[in-house]
């Protein structure tokens, strides 16, 4: 089959599948829409203003951290300096003719709504393998496996799952593995959810490497580095402090091309100075394995916005980025991001986007990202992983 | 382009239906193929309507009302990528709760469609979106030309080196794990000579 029809063949929509604009989706739709035209803040200029207060509170919130739980946060920086000199002594170079291998759990496919009319929303998610083997000069094999088998974020998802009827089964059969060879400055055609990063041009200097992070500029000429995005599928950082701590997790996490012990010791060095990251003690990631928690809460106040003339009250938002370590080996055991909105007001929803919170007031968790490290360490071939 | 010519206030609406019905589908679909989020479709797709019957006389005639919409759409789909990292966070948990629309299921045939529906992410956005307008919108390089204002020779440029781009990794992506890894690799390297 030539790869244009093949193209054409994986279009994700199948056109019989959609709704007619005689569908109740379609008629409502059509009905919201050709209404007489009221005055008020339109949503782009909603937008605008959530973007404006927004910038402004992270303004205070930088301005503010450093006076904040600095007893906490000295253990944390301890923490993480410890991290660094354990992470300079240890020996990850990879020869010629070996390979840095990590094996990564994330999520893939998640999907949530009610299961059931008027019911609540219920979360779930397939998981995802990403085992990379990357050689010295960057070129490697990813294959990424998608375990069918519903999770859940939650107890009371995966009750409300149960309750409704369905299966904790596969929910299709398995798919095979994808396998991607990438050849040097290839890498970026790799898994979306767990990407590949080249660190190899990254100082060493905590001070250059921090300004490096916060900017954002981890390109490499030529080499089509991938985007360093969240820790989830969109950052949810407003803040410095949180941008840069997300960024240094991801990047300690890997999968990376030119690590090196000095260069993981400095992006301890660099979290080590970031405001407001607090050590937890001893905790338990998502899979059962037990290291040191630290963690950084960005807390986003409620704001009143208005949409289509009407004043709706968002609902305040924390976000906790979270890693665990393992003191021991100096390794980044799991990142996860989580998050609570508290709402202060129960808004009308005018069912157009980013119009009101029809829920009474309380607090709401949303749905956290987690991943994983299950393996890595140097291997003797793009197919052995590490005994 | 020829842009409908003025109408009397109470013809607005059966213009409007005329386009709505002609349309709804193909712009659900643009949206659902754009967005990790399908529940939220409707929402992006009653966004672009509200643009267009705000705006319905700046709307072109048939058969460029389309092109018009899809215009309107990307520039909608586009601001829900950039802007709505909040109502991301809120959306499943919050919003999900209040209104869950019926959304039709992505189709997911074969681990082929998979990884190259995979690879076209991996395109440059520019590259990804031509390949997406003429493969699935099938749209011809003149639309596509128009909708994202470049030149139809720019057009078939971006085409012809995604399409070249995706058969050669799909091929790879493809291979059989018992084959030489060594060999695939050297293929990679000397593409990028």
């Amino acid at each position: 089959m030539d790869i244009e029809t093949l193209l054409r063949d994986s279009d994700p929509v199948r056109p019989a599948h959609l709704p007619s604009p005689n569908s109740s989706d379609g008629l409502s739709i059509r009905s919201h829409v050709v209404t007489p035209r009221r005055p008020g803040i339109r949503p782009a200029a909603a937008a605008v203003v959530v973007v404006a207060v927004v910038m402004t509170v992270a303004l205070v919130v930088l301005v503010a951290l450093p006076g904040e739980s600095r007893q906490s946060q000295g253990a944390a920086a301890a923490v993480l300096d410890r991290m660094a000199m354990l992470t300079d002594r240890q020996d990850i170079s990879v020869k010629p003719g070996e390979y840095y291998y990590t094996e990564l759990e994330g999520q893939a496919g998640a999907s949530s709504g009610p299961l059931v009319q008027g019911g609540p929303t219920v979360t779930s998610y397939e998981a995802e393998t990403v085992q990379t083997w990357v050689a010295p000069n960057g070129s490697g094999r990813q294959v990424s496996t998608t375990d069918p088998t519903p999770r859940f974020f939650t107890a009371a998802d995966r009750a409300a799952w149960v309750a409704a009827g369905r299966s904790l089964r596969p929910l299709f059969p398995a798919p095979p593995s994808t396998v991607h060879l990438f050849g040097v400055g290839y890498a970026f055609t790799n898994n979306p959810i767990i990407r590949v990063f080249d660190v190899s041009h990254l100082p060493t200097d905590t001070a250059k490497l921090t300004k490096l992070i916060a900017q954002g500029h981890l390109e490499v000429k030529g080499s089509r580095q991938t985007e360093l995005k969240g820790l989830g599928p969109v950052s949810n950082c407003q803040t410095k402090a949180c941008v840069i701590f997300e960024r240094v997790a991801i990047l300690l996490q890997g999968p990376d091309i030119g690590a090196t012990p000095a260069r993981r010791a400095a992006l301890f060095k660099v979290m080590a100075h970031v405001p407001g990251v607090k050590l937890l003690g001893s905790v338990v990631n998502p899979i059962g394995d037990r290291g040191t928690g630290l963690e950084l809460v960005q807390h986003e106040p409620a704001e009143s916005v208005r949409c289509n003339a009407v004043k709706i009250q968002e609902p305040s938002l924390s976000t906790t980025e979270e890693v665990v370590i393992d003191l021991k080996t100096a390794t980044l055991l799991s990142s996860e991001t989580s998050y609570s909105a508290r709402v202060v007001t129960r808004s009308e929803s005018r069912g157009e986007s980013g119009c009101g919170i029809a829920l009474p007031a309380g607090t709401y968790p949303i749905t956290p990202n987690w991943t994983v490290l299950l393996h890595s360490g140097v291997v003797g071939s793009n197919s052995r992983v590490p005994g | 382009m020829a842009h409908a010519g003025p109408w009397l206030p109470g013809d607005a609406e059966n213009r409007f239906d005329r386009l709505y019905e002609s349309h709804y589908q193909a712009i659900y679909a643009y949206a659902l193929r754009r967005t990790r989020a399908p529940h939220e479709v409707p929402d992006l797709v009653a966004e672009v309507f509200t643009t267009a019957w705000r705006r319905l006389a700046t709307v072109p005639n048939p058969p460029e009302d389309v092109l018009w919409l899809y215009g309107v759409a990307r520039r909608v789909v586009s601001q829900h990528h950039r802007g709505r990292q909040r109502r991301d966070r809120l959306d499943v948990r919050l919003r999900g709760t209040a209104t869950a629309p019926e959304v039709p299921e992505l189709a997911s045939d074969s681990s082929r469609h998979l990884g190259l529906i995979r690879l076209v992410e991996s395109l440059r956005p520019r590259d990804g979106e031509v390949v997406r307008l003429i493969a699935w919108e099938q749209l011809d390089h003149a639309q596509v030309a128009y909708l994202l204002g470049c030149s139809t020779n720019a057009v078939a440029i971006r085409w012809h080196r995604s399409v070249k781009f995706l058969r050669d990794n799909l091929n790879d992506a493809d291979a059989d794990l018992a084959e030489s890894p060594e060999v695939r690799l050297d293929a990679l390297r000397i593409q990028e000579m």
